[in-house]
């Protein structure tokens, strides 16, 4: 498979800001025949003074703000609400269920894209996601 | 039906004029931890009743919601210091989001600490009405039909009298009873058909999909997207909008629906560092009160219960079949109509699960290893006979208290051998040993996924 120049596997931070952002994440071996895929997002660090919201697609590295979220290759949203009280922007994980296409593409290829939509306006700074990975 | 007095009709309207404002009298982030020493919590003797959706509370069930919330709120007039009060309650929410306290949101803890936390404020609404039959309700925006705030939580007032229910704090489209939007549900996307509870409710530094998706995506709806993000849309003043504990009442019931729906698959953490995990909360005396998660993973025992389903999903749910039982003999037996599909050879590997309801439990603590007919030899590995299906492990302690409840074994080849053919008795027997007892119960269902 060929992969596009603007698609990066994610080793290292991904920023997101304002515009969609695709990474690889490389599927391990050993999840070859796994029947659940999670798609673990850890050290997720925004500022809190404000809402963040963002799609996740997996292999669809032309999706946008527009694009429906009611298709196959739509992997799901996170949420995370403004908090004042936060005293710092400590990070945080999140945990998202590949669905069953997805599941089946992590059986032949040796990473599987995935987009990161940003929806609306992000926190000053963007969101920071430290690393990704499947299991 | 608690009474509302003339001296209170007038005290609340005060309470609910001031309402609005009320949260200019409290600092923005006065998220500080309860002040006390708690002790651990007891397990109460209370009725087990139901929790109804919104749509579904009589004129006279409305009526009573509203003047809980309005003594709630008089509370905090009378006495700000009460820790039952309104502003009290809801800084109880602030302090663990991160506040001065540990945040439990983002983890496997968001699902205990909210039923506990709802658990405390329905007690204390009990005590306010004085009616221990009060139950929160919960907003069902599962289904389609009520996917805008409820209307009686929208107007300021009811005809002269302030609306306990109201909050001043929310987006133009909440007033206005619009609907949310569609993308909150994707319709290939829906967390209820979550595989396991790592990807429903999270893990001990990790959130999960129920949480940061409709849970967090509503509470944004209702509280507005636009700076400075007041009450619902921000974490340490969510509580502030009475809004917010008929939507996480909506979240514990789809918690509920989510355990019930495949009691293997979706069963909950079962990691001593989960269970053993505690919380403090003012209870409906002022007493601070230590909970831990065990003690809220069944609701019943707790006084509440959610009638099974929800519109949440599109998903298949497992099939359950109920299993012949003879109480007298203590034989279970599959009936004729599955007989022919359990026993035939299936392409696919099936998972089958042997449910049994109302079991009663050994009363000594330790582990028991559950058989199908008499336990093996002692010595052996005696979980890895052919006829182990399970074990109980009970720790019998301080607030030990002897409810019901359902064991999930492996529905093993010999159990549908056995069970197809003259019956099967289920015994247990604490670990290592060959002193079987006949397990009691009342009744036993196959799943298969």
């Amino acid at each position: 498979m060929a992969w596009p120049i603007a698609c990066f596997f994610a080793l290292a931070a991904v920023v997101m800001v304002d515009k969609p952002v695709t990474v690889a994440v490389p599927v391990p071996e050993k999840m070859r025949e796994s029947k659940i895929v999670l798609l673990q997002l850890q050290g997720v660090v925004m500022r809190r003074n404000a809402p963040a919201v963002w799609n996740v697609f997996w292999e669809m590295p032309s999706a946008d703000a527009q694009t429906s979220v009611d298709i196959a290759h739509f992997a799901g949203y996170v949420t995370s609400l403004a908090n004042s009280a936060a005293r710092s922007a400590q990070p945080a994980n999140f945990t998202l269920e590949l669905p069953p296409a997805a599941v089946r593409a992590t059986r032949r290829q040796r990473a599987i894209r995935f987009t990161f939509v940003p929806v609306g306006k992000l926190p000053e700074g963007g969101v920071t996601i430290t690393s990704l990975h499947l299991e | 039906m608690a009474k509302f007095t003339r001296r209170e009709f007038g005290r609340t309207i005060l309470a609910g004029a001031a309402a609005s404002t009320l949260g200019n009298l409290f600092a923005q982030d006065d998220c500080s931890p309860p002040d006390g020493t708690p002790v651990d919590f007891v397990i109460p003797n209370l009725p087990n009743i139901q929790r109804k959706a919104i749509a579904e509370l009589t004129p006279n069930e409305i009526a009573r919601l509203r003047l809980a919330y309005a003594r709630l709120r008089a509370l905090t007039v009378s006495d700000p210091d009460d820790p039952r009060g309104w502003m009290q309650q809801a800084n109880i929410h602030c302090w663990q989001c991160g506040g001065s306290g540990t945040d439990i949101h983002g983890s496997w803890t968001f699902f205990p600490w909210h039923r506990g936390y709802l658990y405390f404020h329905e007690r204390i609404l009990c005590k306010l009405l004085n009616d221990n039959t009060f139950r929160l309700p919960y907003w069902s925006w599962d289904d389609k039909n009520y996917r805008n705030l409820p209307a009686i939580y929208r107007p300021a007032t009811v005809g002269t009298t302030a609306n306990s229910l109201y909050d001043g704090n929310r987006s133009s489209g909440a007033v206005a009873g619009a609907p949310m939007p569609s993308s909150i549900f994707p319709a290939l996307r829906n967390p209820m058909n979550a595989g396991n509870f790592a990807s429903f409710g999270g893990s001990a530094d990790s959130g999960g999909a129920l949480e940061f998706g409709p849970h967090g995506a509503i509470h944004m709806w209702t509280g507005g997207a636009d700076d400075p993000y007041p009450d619902m849309g921000n974490l340490s003043l969510a509580a502030r909008d009475p809004i917010f504990y008929a939507h996480h009442c909506n979240i514990d019931r789809l918690w509920a629906e989510w355990n019930r729906r495949n009691p293997v698959a979706h069963a909950n953490p079962t990691d001593a560092e989960f269970l053993t995990r505690s919380f403090p909360f003012f209870d409906e005396n002022k007493q601070l009160v230590n909970i831990r998660i065990q003690d809220v993973i069944d609701p019943v025992p707790l006084g509440f219960s959610y009638r099974p389903g929800a519109k949440l999903s599109k998903g298949s749910l497992p099939k359950w079949t109920e299993l012949k039982y003879d109480s007298a003999t203590q034989l279970i037996a599959l009936p004729d109509n599955i007989r022919a599909a359990v026993a035939a050879p299936s392409v696919i590997a099936r998972q089958r699960s042997l449910v049994v309801k109302n079991v009663k439990l050994p009363t000594a603590s330790g582990l028991y290893n559950v058989f199908v007919g008499d336990p093996p030899t002692a010595g052996a590995d005696q979980s890895r006979a052919s006829n182990y299906v399970g074990y109980i492990g009970i720790v019998v302690g301080q607030h030990h208290h002897d409810h019901n409840c359902s064991l999930v074994l492996d529905a093993t080849n010999e159990f549908l051998q056995r069970a197809g053919g003259s019956g099967a008795l289920l015994t247990f027997a604490p670990t290592g040993t060959t002193n079987g007892s006949k397990l009691d119960f009342s009744s036993a269902y196959l799943t298969e996924e």
